[in-house]
């Protein structure tokens, strides 16, 4: 029964987190707009995120620390402030796409204005992190969020034209190639987003990981990412399928949605709205519980879903404001999907700060004893790092130069 | 307790620090930045939401999608084309005014279409969509046919 709960954490992570308002605007952008030559980012973006997900579980399992802990503790509060800041800030532009997507699916499945669902979607959000036990938050959502799937099937019923196993290879097209280099950097920030690596570990601490879990660990961060990873490949494809042809460039979300109703009618545009608020409403369920352990953590207040409110009230409080600045910037914004590729960029801009840390964590004989990184899984991480500072100098040149990658 | 107060003051200490002010600070440096639209980009992004409304039209009467998902979906197209009309002609890289005053007019009947689109089998919903399409190419026609492909 542990081993199911724990593999279920890696689910969560797979839809709510791996594929949010996020990385279905930058995969459905992309497959709408370049056809199947940005499936590779999606690969990376992928392979990356599941060593840092294992480091992140690994570090909670064995030190008994979510990696957030970890950092203020080796690196002092005075580095923590930068990481931190940064995390809030990009995951409040993310939160406020999350409650926008959450309201448009379930706007798409009853027909009202997406509007006036949102504050029903803030609402719904609160009420799970208010309340809702970490059990029923992994659970949930990933039951729902299995429905992506559909986009997998829909590869298989309308297959693309292209070879898939071709677009893997990164070719860069003559015209449009800022636009292009904006959407792998956006990709990869919504595919590394730290977001995951913060909930991911600290989800481990509330679910009392020890070093028995390791194998569980392994098995969830490659099983989880795989899937998400599937799920937003199906969204590239589909896009490029039904949507390219007749000059759909995917600006909303409700546009990504023609592409499953295309091959499957009603049953495809019903399964679109209740995937998008099943992933983006776990998405928002991760972001703002991710923000709020960052900050107690950081500050060293008492923290945990399984707590009473007034246990962890300071805990409890930075949600609640969490949640209210969210659905503020989602009113007056709008356009959840600009929101959540703006959100992307500026992601992929902090991912440096963010994952930089994990080189010297990961070696730290105090924290990971035996366990800590062998060489291989050293290269690894160092290649991501450097991907990282990469996507990160080029995303602020290229948010510039593409005004948002409009 | 105010000498100490005004010694912090005096070290900097009550500045916050560098590292704390730098994200929000580029947050709205780049806010600012993507804020600033251009014709090219604006008619680019219209010209997809057309077409996006009037297959939406399509797939809603041809049965592959329901009526609610099609409202919905209006709804949202409706608020992405929120000002445009007015702005277009005026953007950065606009073509010439008769040229830019038919985009206009298009863009202005298109609008209207998708504020009060034909969901039922009541009125001319083949209408509808040919004004979507047709506004919907010219738009992407003016914008240098942007998409990469």
């Amino acid at each position: 029964m542990r081993i199911v709960t724990a593999v279920l954490l890696g689910v969560l992570t797979s839809t709510g987190g791996f594929l949010d308002a996020g990385s279905i605007s930058t995969a459905a952008s992309a497959g709408a707009t370049f056809g199947l030559s940005l499936i590779w980012p999606i690969v990376v973006g992928t392979l990356a995120i599941i060593l840092l997900v294992e480091m992140s579980g690994r570090l909670a399992a064995v030190s008994g620390k979510a990696y957030s802990e970890a950092l203020r503790e080796r690196f002092g509060f005075a580095f923590y402030l930068l990481p931190l800041s940064a995390d809030v800030i990009s995951n409040g532009f993310l939160l406020a796409a999350e409650l926008g997507g959450v309201s448009i699916g379930l706007a798409l499945l009853t027909g009202l204005d997406w509007h006036t669902v949102l504050p029903v979607s803030a609402l719904l959000v609160f009420a799970m992190v208010w309340r809702a036990p970490f059990g029923l938050i992994e659970d949930l959502p990933s039951i729902l969020g299995l429905s992506a799937l559909l986009f997998v099937v829909a590869i298989v019923v309308q297959p693309p034209s292209g070879d898939i196993l071709q677009a893997l290879a990164p070719k860069v097209p003559g015209s449009g190639s800022a636009q292009y280099l904006y959407l792998v950097a956006a990709i990869l920030g919504a595919t590394m987003s730290p977001y995951l690596v913060y909930f991911y570990s600290s989800g481990a601490r509330e679910d009392r990981w020890s070093r028995r879990s390791l194998r569980i660990n392994r098995m969830t961060a490659v099983l989880g990412n795989g899937f998400g990873s599937l799920s937003a490949i199906g969204i590239l494809v589909a896009c490029s399928v039904v949507l390219q042809p007749r000059g759909i460039t995917a600006d909303s979300l409700s546009e990504v949605g023609l592409s499953l109703a295309a091959p499957f009618g009603q049953l495809g545009a019903i399964g679109f709205g209740l995937i998008l608020f099943a992933c983006c409403f776990g998405a928002a369920l991760e972001v703002s519980l991710a923000v709020a352990y960052d900050i107690s953590q950081g500050f060293g207040w008492e923290w945990g879903e399984e707590k009473k409110p007034v246990e962890a009230a300071r805990f409890n409080l930075v949600l609640i404001i969490y949640i209210a600045v969210a659905f503020t910037l989602a009113f007056v914004i709008g356009d959840p999907l600009q929101l959540a590729l703006f959100a992307s960029a500026l992601i992929a801009l902090i991912l440096p700060v963010a994952l930089a840390p994990f080189l010297i964590l990961m070696n730290d004989a105090d924290y990971l004893r035996d366990q800590r990184n062998g060489v291989l899984t050293n290269l690894a991480t160092i290649a991501v790092v450097i991907l990282a500072f990469v996507v990160a100098a080029a995303s602020l040149a290229l948010l510039l130069l593409t005004g948002g990658g409009r | 307790m105010w000498a100490t107060a005004a010694d912090r003051l005096r070290r900097g200490r009550r500045t916050p620090p560098v590292r704390v002010l730098l994200p929000p600070a580029l947050v709205v440096a780049l806010v600012a930045a993507c804020s600033q639209g251009s014709f090219d980009r604006t008619a680019s992004d219209t010209a997809s939401t057309l077409l996006g409304a009037a297959a939406t039209l399509e797939f809603v009467h041809a049965g592959k999608a329901t009526v609610p998902y099609g409202r919905a979906a209006f709804v949202e197209y409706g608020s992405r084309l929120d000002g445009v009309a007015d702005e277009l002609a005026t953007l950065p890289g606009a073509p010439p005014r008769a040229e830019a005053q038919g985009l206009v007019a298009l863009v202005r009947a298109a609008t209207a279409v998708v504020d009060d689109p034909c969901l039922d089998r009541t009125c001319d919903w083949q209408r509808q969509q040919r004004i979507l399409e047709s506004a919907g190419r010219a738009l992407l026609a003016a914008s240098g046919g942007q998409g990469g492909g």
